[in-house]
């Protein structure tokens, strides 16, 4: 009896139905060539496997860890935030944004707020401006430059976040706070806010949260985040 | 909380599958990275009671599929011919890369990606015939044709290199 490939190959995969595999193997006693072809489909379904498998073995790089536990902890913020909401009869359930989406939000919705509320260049305002960039000015900035994650001041109006070097080579901070959320990074002496979201306090605007901030970070990251070491050496080093 | 911990639990075959896709170690990872942050802002879509890994096998071709049309890039060769020409014209540090690769690599790197896929997803990841071509959206018929010559072909390949 011959076997086309299509069956031969489904034997080895384990999809033949009971009668066939029963006549495959009953041929296989008299039937060299057919053996050696099925063992040269489970050989190279071991090479495969031998060649990948590794791969699920290494350790996870952690940016991909980091997104999803920076999810997790987000998320608690946000079931809270979502219970005092309806405690406030307002019931806004926050929504799953893109990045595209958030990023176009950022750029409209939360600049409008933001600014609206604190003003450009207000005295002692997080928003500055600076050869037509927004900067972190104020507390904001005193944060940025001189608060390490590892070493939070309760007293601060700011919590930094993550901070990793992104693809174009700066030096970036996410933080968040009560007026204002988001990414600044270090250009040309001055935080350059990236992307920036109405803080705690503005709740009613808070549509993204800081999970979207992590991915928006991780997708300017050019490796890891630092860890509390580094963090402490780049802030020495003037955030270089 | 538990669609996190659920994600991180298939993170290492993710990777694997990733790695299987794109062959080389940045992007792979990359594209985990783009297919966890689409999972998360899409979590809304995943039904519960249905399989996590075959979800974001899906979000992970997809994507890979996306990069590939819009780097316009060179998934796969048809023939001899065409890898020369395909090694000739390619940079040095390219070639660099080229020689690096181990037998599965190149003879992986040699096949269509469908049929790429059609094998990774069985002879690596371990799905059954109907998982896979579930997951692919395309007939039983038309995964098993793709399994024979992918097979096909990495045998020959295979063959050639040893």
């Amino acid at each position: 009896m011959t076997f086309d490939e299509e069956t031969i190959i489904a034997y080895v995969d384990g999809e033949c139905d009971a009668v066939t595999a029963r006549r495959i193997e009953k041929a296989m006693a008299t039937d060299g060539i057919l053996v050696e072809r099925i063992a040269r489909e489970q050989a190279l379904k071991s090479r495969l496997a031998a060649h990948y498998d590794p791969v699920a073995q290494e350790p996870v790089p952690d940016r991909l860890t980091a997104l999803l536990t920076a999810s997790m902890e987000s998320n608690v913020d946000n079931s809270f935030a979502g219970r005092k909401a309806d405690e406030d009869g307002k019931g806004a359930r926050r929504q799953g944004f893109g990045v595209a989406q958030w990023g176009a939000m950022a750029a409209t919705l939360a600049l409008g707020i933001v600014v609206g509320q604190f003003g450009l260049g207000q005295n002692g305002g997080p928003i500055g401006q600076q050869d037509g960039a927004l900067i972190a000015s104020g507390a904001l900035e005193t944060a940025l430059e001189k608060q390490l994650a590892s070493a939070q001041n309760d007293d601060s109006s700011y919590r930094i976040g993550l901070t990793f070097r992104s693809r174009s080579d700066q030096i970036c901070r996410s933080f968040d706070g009560e007026s204002v959320a988001g990414i600044a990074c270090k250009a040309n002496g001055h935080w350059q806010l990236e992307d920036i979201i109405p803080g705690k306090a503005t709740s009613g605007y808070r549509q993204a949260s800081s999970s979207e901030i992590n991915a928006r970070a991780a997708a300017m990251m050019a490796g890891d985040p630092v860890n509390a070491d580094n963090e402490r050496k780049l802030m020495e080093n003037g955030w270089k | 909380m538990a669609f996190e911990q659920d994600l991180l639990e298939i993170l290492p075959q993710l990777r694997r599958f990733a790695r299987s896709l794109t062959r080389n170690i940045d992007d792979a990872d990359d594209l985990c990275q783009m297919a966890l942050e689409r999972a998360l802002n899409k979590r809304d879509q995943w039904q519960t009671g249905t399989r996590l890994d075959s979800w974001m096998y899906r979000i992970t071709r997809n994507i890979w599929i996306d990069t590939v049309r819009a780097a316009g890039r060179r998934e796969h060769v048809a023939n001899d011919d065409d890898a020369m020409q395909n090694v000739a014209g390619d940079d040095h540090q390219r070639m660099e890369e080229r020689m690096e690769l181990s037998d599965v690599d190149r003879a992986m790197e040699l096949l269509p990606l469908e049929q790429r896929e059609a094998i990774v997803l069985v002879l690596v990841e371990g799905f059954a015939y109907k998982e896979a071509a579930e997951l692919l959206e395309i007939p039983i018929g038309t995964l098993t044709s793709r399994l024979v010559r992918g097979r096909e072909a990495l045998q020959r390949g295979l063959g050639e290199a040893a």
